[in-house]
C-alpha cells in the first residue's frame, strides 16, 4: 500500500466517520444510567434482589398463613431440586455431602461464585439448601411432596388474576441459581459425536452456522446450504441456497431459512414446501400461525400473505418485531423523540403505539398473546402498560404458548418471569460471564444456556423449576445448541456433538 | 493506561469510570456502532462496557492502557452479541464472505488512482467500510479511526499482531477494489 493511500484512508475515514457520526455522543444520561446501575450492584449486596417494578397494584393474593407455610415449602422444594446439583462452590463439605449423583460434568467446582443477597424469608445457599435466617434444614422427600401439593394451592389462588398466569412451574420467592463453571470438559465425558457427513467438511466460519431442532429432526445452516440431520444427527439431505447466510427458524413443523432473496419454508426432511421470493435480502423475518411473513427489508418492514405484499409497516424500520398469536404485529420503532412499541392488526391497521422507557430490544407475545414483553417491559394487549424490569432486556421469549417468560437483561441475567405481573420464578446469575446461546426445547421444559467467560465456554441445563439438568465445561465454543427431551445438542465445527441428559 | 495514568484516576471506582465514561464513552459507543451496525444497540453495548468496567475493575491492574482496555471489553461484548441467535435476528446481515475466505485481490501498488477515487468518493467510504467483513472491519477501525498500533490491535482483539498486519492489508486492499470498482470487493 502506498504510505499516501495510507494517509488518505485514515483522513478521510476520520472525517467520514465524523460525519456520519456527528452529534451521536455517550450523553449525561447515558452516564448517569451506568452509575445508577452501578449503585444499584452495590446494594444488592446488602439488599434483597431488585424486583420487576409494576405500574399498577398487582392483585394482592390474600396472606393466609397457609400461603406463607406453602410459599416457604415451594421454596424448599426448589432448595431440594437444587440439591441434587453440584453448582455450588467450592469447598462446601455440606453441599457435596447432600449433593445427589448429577450429571459427571458437576464434579468439584472449582471456581467460587459470589452469593447474591437472598429474598427476605428463604435464600438459596450456595449450597443449594434453602435457608430462612435462623438456620438450615436438612432435604426431606415428605416434606417436598407436600411443598408441591401447596405450591399447586398457590397456582389456583393466582388463577383469578386476569390473565393466563403460571405461577405452577415455580415458588412463590424466586429461587437464585449460580451457575459454576463446571470442571468436568468434553474429553472426560462419553461423548457421541455423530457422523455429521458433510459438516466435518464445511469450511465455513463459525459465526456463520446455526441450528434448529424440529421434533427429532435438527437442520443446520451454513452459508450457502441447510443440512437436514435425522434424530441421531446425520444428515439426510441437503439444500442449496443462494449467497448470504440467513436467519432460521422452526415454525408449525417446518424450517424456515432465507438465502439471498429466497425465503424457503422446508419439511424436516429437506423438502421444499414452498418458497417466497422478496424485493431484497431480508436484514430479519417472522412466521405469523397463519403462515404470513414479516420480512425487514432495508426500506420497511412488508407482511406477505402468501406470495402477496399485505401491507406495509409505515414509519422507521423496526428495530425488532414479532407475531401474536391471533395474527397481529408488534414491532419497536425508534422515532425522534424515543422508541415506541406498535401494535398492528392483521390487516395492518394501526392499533396503538406506547412510549417504552426501560430500553433493550427484545420482543415476544406471552400469556396466549394478552401480553406483549419488550425490552424488559410488559403491556396488555390493549396497550396498558402492566410491569415494567428493572432493567433493560436484551432477550425475551416463552416457554411454551401460556407459559412463563425468559428474559436476559443487559447483565447477563436470566430469569423466568410471570408474564402477568413479572415476579420471578428464579433467576441464573453467571456473573462476569457472557450469554452467547440460549435455547428452549420444543415442549417448553428445558433451557438450554452456553455461556463464556474468556476463552472458556460452558453449557448448561435447566428445568421449568430451575433444577440444573446438566453442565459442561466445553473446550470449543459452540456456534449452535439445541435441547430436546432427553438429548442436547451442540453444533462445534467439526460436527453436530449429543449428549445424553441424565435422568430426571 | 500506564501506572501513573491509573494514578491519575480517583481512587473510587465508581468516579473512576464516571471519568472514563466521560473520557472514552463516545469512542466506545462508536467503536460498537461498527460492530453492531446500530446505534440503539451500540449505545446499550456502551454502557454495559462501563458496567463490566466497574466490576472487573480490580483486574485492571494499569498494565494497558484505559483505552485498549475499555475496548478489549467493547470488542469482546459486541462480539458474543454478534454470535447470539436473537442478535443475529436483529443485527443487519453481515457481509457473507469472511476473514477466511480466499480473497482474490489485485497486489499492485495503489498508486495515485486509488488515493484520487478516496478523495472523490469520501462519502462512500463509510459504507464500503461497513461492508467489510467483520474481522476487516475491526482492524481498519481500530486502526484509522480508534488510533490503535498494530500491537494494541492484537492485544484487543486477541490476535497476534501479524494476523492483524496481514488483515489490515487485505482489508486497505478491499477498500481499494471497492473504490475503484464502485461496490464491494468480490
Amino acid at each position: 500500500m502506498s504510505d499516501r493511500f495510507d494517509a488518505d484512508l485514515k483522513k478521510v475515514l476520520k472525517e467520514s466517520t465524523a460525519k456520519s457520526l456527528e452529534g451521536w455522543e455517550f450523553t449525561s444520561s447515558m452516564r448517569q444510567t451506568v452509575l445508577k446501575r452501578i449503585a444499584e450492584e452495590g446494594e444488592e449486596e446488602s439488599q434483597p434482589p431488585a424486583q420487576p417494578v409494576p405500574l399498577r397494584r398487582p392483585r394482592q393474593v390474600a396472606a393466609h398463613p397457609a400461603l406463607w407455610v406453602a410459599a416457604a415449602a415451594a421454596a424448599f422444594v426448589v432448595a431440594v431440586n437444587m440439591m441434587n446439583i453440584d453448582m455450588g462452590l467450592g469447598g462446601n463439605a455440606a453441599k457435596k455431602e447432600n449433593a445427589a449423583p448429577m450429571a459427571a460434568t458437576s464434579q468439584s467446582p472449582q471456581e467460587n461464585v459470589q452469593e447474591s443477597a437472598p429474598p427476605e424469608d428463604t435464600a438459596v445457599s450456595s449450597g443449594g439448601v434453602a435457608e430462612k435466617p435462623t438456620g438450615s434444614k436438612s432435604a426431606d422427600p415428605a416434606q417436598s411432596q407436600g411443598a408441591v401439593a401447596m405450591k399447586a394451592t398457590l397456582s389456583t389462588e393466582s388463577k383469578n388474576e386476569g390473565l393466563a398466569d403460571t405461577a405452577a412451574v415455580g415458588p412463590a420467592a424466586p429461587a437464585r441459581i449460580h451457575l459454576q463453571m463446571p470442571e468436568v470438559q468434553t474429553a472426560a465425558l462419553a461423548v457421541q459425536v455423530k457422523d455429521g457427513a458433510g459438516i466435518a467438511a464445511m469450511a465455513v466460519p463459525v459465526e456463520r452456522l446455526a441450528m434448529v431442532r424440529v421434533g427429532m429432526n435438527a437442520a443446520v445452516r451454513t452459508q450457502r446450504t441447510v443440512q437436514f440431520l435425522d434424530a441421531e444427527g446425520a444428515m439426510v439431505r441437503e439444500q442449496e441456497l443462494p449467497e448470504g447466510a440467513g436467519q432460521m427458524l422452526a415454525w408449525n413443523g417446518q424450517i424456515v431459512t432465507t438465502g439471498g432473496r429466497e425465503l424457503v419454508f422446508f419439511s424436516t426432511a429437506g423438502e421444499v414446501q414452498r418458497n417466497l421470493t422478496l424485493p431484497a435480502t431480508p436484514d430479519g423475518f417472522a412466521v405469523s400461525p397463519d403462515g404470513r411473513v414479516a420480512a425487514l427489508l432495508s426500506t420497511a418492514l412488508q407482511v406477505y400473505d402468501g406470495t402477496t405484499l399485505q401491507f406495509e409497516v409505515p414509519g422507521a424500520l423496526p428495530l425488532a418485531f414479532a407475531f401474536g398469536p391471533d395474527g397481529s404485529l408488534a414491532a419497536v420503532v425508534r422515532e425522534s423523540d424515543g422508541a415506541y412499541l406498535k401494535l398492528f392488526g392483521q390487516n395492518g391497521s394501526s392499533l396503538w403505539r406506547a412510549k417504552l422507557s426501560v430500553g433493550g430490544t427484545g420482543i415476544t407475545f406471552a400469556a396466549g398473546g394478552d401480553v406483549i414483553l419488550v425490552g424488559g417491559e410488559a403491556f396488555h394487549r390493549s396497550g396498558q402498560p402492566l410491569w415494567r424490569a428493572p432493567l433493560p432486556a436484551q432477550d425475551v421469549f416463552t416457554l411454551g404458548p401460556d407459559g412463563p417468560v425468559v428474559v436476559r437483561d443487559a447483565q447477563q441475567t436470566i430469569s423466568l418471569l410471570r408474564p402477568a405481573d413479572g415476579t420471578e420464578i428464579w433467576t441464573v446469575q453467571h456473573p462476569g460471564r457472557q450469554t452467547i446461546y440460549t435455547a428452549i426445547s420444543d415442549d417448553a421444559e428445558l433451557l438450554a444456556i452456553v455461556a463464556s467467560v474468556d476463552e472458556v465456554a460452558a453449557v448448561w441445563v435447566l428445568d421449568r423449576a430451575g433444577g440444573l439438568r446438566y453442565s459442561e465445561r466445553l473446550t470449543v465454543q459452540p456456534s449452535g445448541v439445541a435441547v430436546e427431551g432427553e438429548t442436547l445438542f451442540l453444533l462445534t465445527p467439526e460436527a453436530v456433538e449429543t449428549r445424553a441428559l441424565p435422568s430426571r | 493506561m500506564s501506572h501513573s495514568e491509573r494514578a491519575a484516576l480517583p481512587a473510587d471506582r465508581s468516579a473512576a469510570i464516571e471519568q472514563l465514561m466521560q473520557e472514552y464513552g463516545t469512542k466506545v459507543m462508536h467503536l460498537a456502532y461498527y460492530y453492531l451496525k446500530d446505534r440503539h444497540l451500540a449505545e446499550d453495548v456502551a454502557q454495559e462496557v462501563f458496567i463490566k468496567a466497574y466490576r472487573n475493575w480490580d483486574s485492571f491492574r494499569g498494565e494497558s492502557s484505559a483505552y485498549t482496555w475499555l475496548y478489549k471489553i467493547t470488542v469482546n461484548l459486541c462480539r458474543d452479541k454478534a454470535r447470539s441467535a436473537w442478535w443475529r435476528r436483529l443485527l443487519p446481515s453481515d457481509d457473507p464472505r469472511s476473514a477466511n475466505d480466499e480473497l482474490e485481490l489485485s497486489t499492485a501498488d495503489d498508486g495515485p488512482e486509488a488515493a484520487a477515487i478516496l478523495q472523490d468518493d469520501r462519502d462512500r467510504l463509510m459504507e464500503h467500510v461497513m461492508h467489510l467483513p467483520e474481522a476487516y472491519r475491526e482492524a481498519i477501525v481500530l486502526y484509522y479511526y480508534q488510533d490503535l498500533s498494530t500491537v494494541e490491535i492484537a492485544e484487543v482483539t486477541g490476535q497476534n499482531e501479524n494476523t492483524i498486519k496481514t488483515r489490515l492489508f487485505r482489508a486497505r486492499a478491499m477498500l481499494k477494489e471497492m473504490l475503484l470498482k464502485g461496490g464491494v470487493a468480490r
